[in-house]
């Protein structure tokens, strides 16, 4: 393949021969060191390859071997270039293609990141950014190394990151680190409490005392598992009593239209910037808002996202809603409430939810009654102090 | 006396110096890598043969083209019915 093109870039010239000793013939051109290549006989006839200089040579081997050569083609860049010489504006434009070329593969023109789970990428490509790698950075101008080493000082959450280099796209790799379970200190006398109002379910004690049966009812505060252990022979002992308590817990939450400020849209602006290369280019004046919402749409070629493209940038500013609760309003109320329950699912499980909705004309309110089975142990700290043995 | 043309002079090829036998390498019927070659001694529609000093390297069959020649190698190409040796 490899000289393929060099012969293509260096030019070639295909012939016919025909008339004489096709054997002796290509065996002269050899001792001549003319380089033939794919060599065809047809009905006497020769079709050969041969380079420019080797087929200016070639007419001592024709004549000693009595056959006549013909040039069928020529092919390669410089015949291109010979038959194209009046037309300066081809030479032109391959040029400066080549030179656009060489100038855009030295710049970074995409930033893509691998590797992490729990960082957002917003997050570590803005640390990197500050460093200056960013879309449109020169390459060769980043000490990619040096960069990566700042970047784990700076982001503790990062083990490991480096920035690979793929043509003009540069790939940053991140490991993140491991968190490390918290530990307690089991030295540190506790006792267990119940976290909030409930039914006991079930009770399993993993150290200390059992101070309540399954089928109680308990108050946020009471103990569940004591930490001091009276021993058969009258002495106490303090632990770190730890365990796990299901119970059945009521929840409430309440909200209501006057302790909800909605705001109405009051106006929008909008603009659009034109990014090419990292650097943007606004088609419009500036202007401020409440909320400012941008979006990207970049130039993509088949899979390749090239860094030019258009960001649309609008911009709303609000003004506070005083009137009568609007459908908006108890949209939000009962949106809020469907997160609530959704939120109580992280660390309960939600048996039963009803939502009651009381309405008139100045309050729109929802309440939620919720009932959940979950863990109500907590660990509390037994005080002690320290006294000194009298002699 | 008649001179001698350099042509005719006997070609050394490294395979000589080196001692060694002349090689050939067919892949499928395709295909032939031929080292140690020194010159063609026939070349026809349906036949190639190679003189490889003591040996000649006959390849029957059809659309045989020499797809690169070089000084003591070729690389043969088409659809090979038959390769002997004299």
């Amino acid at each position: 393949m490899i000289i393929k093109i060099l012969r293509y870039i260096i030019g070639f010239v295909t012939f016919k021969a025909s008339g004489g000793f096709c054997e002796r013939f290509i065996n002269l051109c050899e001792n001549e060191n003319i380089q033939l290549w794919n060599i065809e006989n047809k009905n006497g006839e020769i079709t050969a390859s041969t380079t420019v200089s080797g087929y200016k040579r070639i007419r001592k081997a024709s004549k000693n071997s009595g056959m006549k050569t013909r040039i069928l083609k020529k092919t390669g860049v410089r015949f291109i270039i010979t038959q194209n010489k009046m037309r300066s504006g081809l030479s032109f434009g391959a040029i400066a293609f080549l030179l656009i070329l060489i100038t855009l593969s030295q710049f970074a023109w995409r930033i893509e990141i691998v590797g992490n789970t729990e960082i957002e990428d917003e997050t570590i490509l803005s640390v990197f950014e500050e460093y200056g790698v960013k879309t449109g950075a020169k390459i060769s101008d980043l000490d990619l190394s040096e960069i990566t080493e700042s970047v784990l000082e700076k982001v503790p959450d990062i083990s490991w990151a480096t920035v690979n280099k793929k043509g003009s796209v540069l790939c940053i790799e991140v490991r993140e680190k491991r968190k490390i379970p918290e530990l307690y200190d089991a030295s540190v006398p506790t006792n267990v409490i119940a976290s909030e109002d409930g039914l006991i379910l079930s009770s399993d004690v993993l150290r200390g005392t059992e101070e309540v049966k399954v089928g109680s009812a308990v108050r946020k505060g009471d103990l569940l598992i004591s930490g001091i252990v009276v021993h058969r022979d009258g002495t106490e002992e303090l632990l770190h009593a730890d365990g796990y308590v299901r119970a059945k817990t009521q929840d409430n939450f309440n909200i209501s239209t006057q302790n909800l400020t909605v705001y109405s849209e009051n106006s929008q602006k909008k603009r659009s910037e034109i990014f090419f290369f990292g650097v943007r280019v606004p088609l419009g004046l500036s202007f401020d808002g409440d909320i400012v919402n941008s979006s990207v749409s970049y130039l993509q070629s088949g899979d390749a996202v090239l860094p030019v493209g258009l960001i649309k940038t609008t911009g709303y500013t609000f003004s506070d809603e005083t009137d009568a609760p609007s459908d908006m309003q108890k949209l939000i109320c009962l949106f809020k409430c469907a997160e609530h329950i959704y939120k109580l699912t992280d660390n309960a499980e939600v048996k039963e939810s009803k939502i009651t909705v009381t309405e008139n004309e100045t309050d729109y309110s929802c309440t939620v009654y919720s009932t959940c089975e979950k863990n109500i142990a907590e660990l509390k700290e037994i005080y002690t102090e320290k006294t000194k043995d009298k002699e | 006396m008649r001179n001698k043309s350099k042509h005719s002079k006997k070609k050394i090829t490294p395979t000589d110096n080196l001692g060694f036998s002349p090689q050939l390498t067919v892949t499928g019927n395709r295909e032939a890598i031929l080292e140690g070659c020194r010159k063609i001694k026939e070349y026809d529609d349906g036949k190639l043969t190679f003189s490889m000093g003591n040996l000649n390297v006959c390849f029957c069959g059809n659309n045989l083209i020499i797809k690169n020649y070089g000084e003591d190698f070729a690389v043969i190409c088409g659809e090979f019915s038959d390769i002997s040796f004299g």
